[in-house]
């Protein structure tokens, strides 16, 4: 690397490599201009600065009667209605795991492996399309968890997002993930067992 | 050594390599720019607020640079920036890969799920050289700027 920052960076070389620096940064202003512009103008554009995904935690009152079964829309409570996966804390995780609500682990097959929660099904999110068939068994409108590590993992978030996106209709995040309900001592499963 | 490098159908080889790489990834990613800003955002290195300003920005620089390389304009230079996007792309490579980060590249869109790993890093550096290359040789063949002295 030091060969790179002496060839491009000693004024010598610069003479001898008839780098015009001028035309270098109109391509690299230029480009970046054409694409905040068109960024601007196209539907699918992103806004200029990144928004955090906001989590949107669910009611104690909306997991209390979740159950495993699955529920016909007419029987839905129109406010029951989710416009996106909702985040629950360990003691409503604890309730639906009760309640044997499906629990699915977005992490590695290799760390689903050695441990997870008592009965999740693994469904990597970064092999979504190799596991993606474990969905085909699953009814859209059963309540579903997602999880991963814990706070400093994001792939239960995006796992239930995609989830959301394909159809099911009740997908809650369970953020503080393997590591809380490690913790929590609450029943697990896995080689480590 | 230097003269095999330097013969000037080599090089033009590498311009059209180089050049197709940079136009295919940068529209992948142009195609789909939410997914390119998680990407980025994956691997963990930029500050939130600066992610999409990449995610905008960053494919269109590819894009213009490929297509300049690929049509002989101003070969230096834009094999010059390219090869600046290839060490910080081979940085965030390497970075990812000792923090053990199972991420997507984001190299060529979202959607082609390749991974980041020894094989991305082969990939980069081997651009990375042709970029090199053809820095220190320029290559005006085929160029519609044939006007370009050649040293």
């Amino acid at each position: 690397m030091n060969i790179f920052f002496v060839l491009f960076f000693s004024k010598e070389y610069n003479i001898k490599l008839k780098i015009n620096f001028t035309s270098l940064l109109s391509v690299i202003i230029i480009s970046s201009l054409l694409g905040l512009l068109i960024n601007y103008f196209n539907p699918k554009g992103i806004p200029f600065i990144k928004e955090e995904r906001q989590l949107n935690w669910a009611e104690d009152s909306t997991t209390s009667y979740v159950t495993n079964e699955i529920k016909e829309d007419k029987d839905k409570n129109p406010s029951e209605v989710f416009d996106e996966a909702k985040a629950i804390t360990l003691k409503q995780a604890y309730a639906l795991y009760n309640r044997k609500v499906l629990f699915i682990d977005a992490r590695d097959y290799i760390e689903y492996e050695i441990g997870h929660i008592n009965n999740a099904v693994s469904l990597p999110y970064l092999d979504f399309d190799e596991y993606k068939t474990i969905l085909d068994t699953i009814p859209k409108s059963m309540p579903i968890v997602a999880y991963c590590d814990g706070e400093d993992c994001d792939l239960s978030i995006l796992l239930g997002d995609k989830l959301f996106e394909s159809g099911y209709k009740e997908v809650y995040i369970f953020f503080g993930g393997w590591i809380d309900w490690q913790m929590a001592d609450y029943p697990v499963e896995g080689e480590d067992e | 050594m230097n003269k095999l490098l330097s013969n000037k159908y080599l090089l033009i080889l590498f311009r059209i390599i180089v050049g197709f790489v940079f136009i295919y990834a940068g529209i992948l990613k142009i195609s789909d720019p939410a997914g390119f800003s998680d990407a980025i955002n994956n691997y963990d290195l930029l500050p939130l607020s600066f992610v999409n300003f990449f995610a905008i920005t960053l494919p269109w620089i590819e894009v213009v640079a490929g297509l300049f390389l690929l049509f002989g304009i101003s070969v230096k230079e834009n094999s010059f920036i390219i090869s600046v996007m290839l060490v910080v792309f081979i940085f965030a490579i390497v970075i990812s890969l000792g923090r053990g980060l199972n991420i997507e590249c984001g190299c060529f869109g979202t959607s082609s799920g390749s991974k980041v790993g020894i094989i991305k890093l082969l990939e980069n550096s081997l651009l990375l050289t042709f970029s090199f290359l053809l820095i220190k040789f320029n290559s005006i063949l085929l160029s519609i700027t044939s006007h370009d002295d050649n040293s």
